[in-house]
């Protein structure tokens, strides 16, 4: 009990646990209808995990919606020992890995030049002050665009961990766990993710830089 | 503050989560130290996807072209800068047997005779049709015949 509480706590999924296992018990007798109201519950946080990945809104949305499939289809199958919402998040979380892999992009490639509102961010975040930056970027579209940008230029293993470990703050054994790696592998990837990542965004602050004194 | 607490800052800085006090603390520090500016500089170009929560609403359609006139030299989106070709492994591998193989085609025609067999047969300038001289040439030196050995 103390370990379903401590998983709940760490993965902060917790607020819906017990009413989500309700429902889980009320589809499993063949309300479907409860299913809909577990999804609805989940979905903003399912779609905003899928949003870290695909930048495209309706990719998001279909690998939600192929994720609550996925749970649906094989609901019999989940345990109470974890939390539905921390279950169904390693099923979105290798379906995203499997997307990654299939559209998989050269870990090279990174755009050489800027849209202007690409590059007026490069060279907001050149030369503005923090405060500044971190004001701007909530109303900026390219801002997120470029992001995801940079992180398309990792390789898929090495963006599950980055993004797995940055925005759901998971710890490297929880990693391990979900993607069925070792956690020397984790750690390996997420050493190599931050490596790669710093020398990308180093290239791109210096486009942004040479951008500007062009223009 | 240190650069490490500073560092591990940066996402509650970015999410507006940091106390005021904090906050304030953050930013002397940045004002500061230049390397943490610069690595906050580098959390800003992914913090939009890695740490906010809301996604920007795309612009309308013909904004950016309002704000930022057409013709502008920025606009220019030069093409994504292509890996260049590598060969496959295989290509490698296979290069690596070539050599080998000229190699020892090299190695095997220096040591033959430049000549066959029967070429040198067929000659007429040859010793081979000489059979006491082969011989010699095969056997030693021709001993001579000792003659006081008879004569007894």
């Amino acid at each position: 009990m103390l370990g379903l509480s401590a998983a709940r706590k760490m993965t902060g999924w917790s607020l819906e646990a017990k009413a989500d296992e309700q429902l889980i018990a009320e589809v499993l007798e063949g309300n479907s209808a409860s299913f809909t109201e577990l999804a609805a519950r989940h979905r903003s946080r399912i779609e905003r995990l899928c949003r870290r990945f695909f930048r495209d809104d309706e990719t998001a949305r279909d690998l939600a919606q192929e994720s609550f499939l996925r749970a649906f289809a094989a609901l019999r199958d989940y345990r109470a020992e974890m939390p539905f919402g921390g279950w169904l998040r390693a099923i979105v979380i290798n379906l995203c890995y499997d997307e990654l892999r299939k559209r998989r992009r050269r870990p090279e490639e990174l755009i050489a030049d800027f849209s202007a509102p690409e590059a007026n961010w490069v060279q907001l975040v050149n030369d503005a002050t923090p405060e500044q930056i971190v004001g701007e970027a909530q109303e900026r579209r390219e801002a997120y665009d470029l992001a995801h940008q940079l992180l398309d230029s990792l390789r898929p293993e090495d963006r599950m961990v980055m993004v797995m470990k940055e925005t759901e703050d998971m710890s490297v054994s929880e990693i391990a766990q979900a993607l069925g790696w070792s956690e020397a592998k984790v750690k390996i990837r997420a050493f190599r993710a931050r490596q790669s990542l710093r020398k990308q965004a180093e290239r791109m602050l210096k486009l942004g830089a040479n951008a500007a004194v062009r223009s | 503050m240190n650069c490490f607490e500073t560092r591990n800052e940066f996402a509650a800085l970015w999410r507006k989560t940091a106390t005021p006090d904090r906050r304030a603390e953050l930013l002397e520090h940045l004002r500061g130290c230049d390397k943490c500016d610069h690595a906050f500089r580098l959390f800003a170009l992914t913090a939009p996807v890695l740490h906010s929560d809301d996604v920007p609403a795309a612009p309308a359609s013909g904004s950016a072209c309002r704000e930022y006139p057409f013709d502008s030299p920025a606009r220019r989106v030069v093409p994504i800068a292509r890996r260049t070709a590598v060969a496959p492994r295989w290509m490698a591998v296979a290069a690596a047997a070539l050599l080998m193989l000229s190699g020892t085609a090299a190695y095997l025609s220096a040591r033959m005779p430049a000549e066959s067999l029967s070429d040198a047969l067929s000659s007429g300038d040859t010793d081979l049709n000489n059979n006491s001289a082969n011989q010699g040439d095969l056997f030693g030196p021709d001993q001579p015949a000792k003659v006081d050995d008879f004569a007894s």
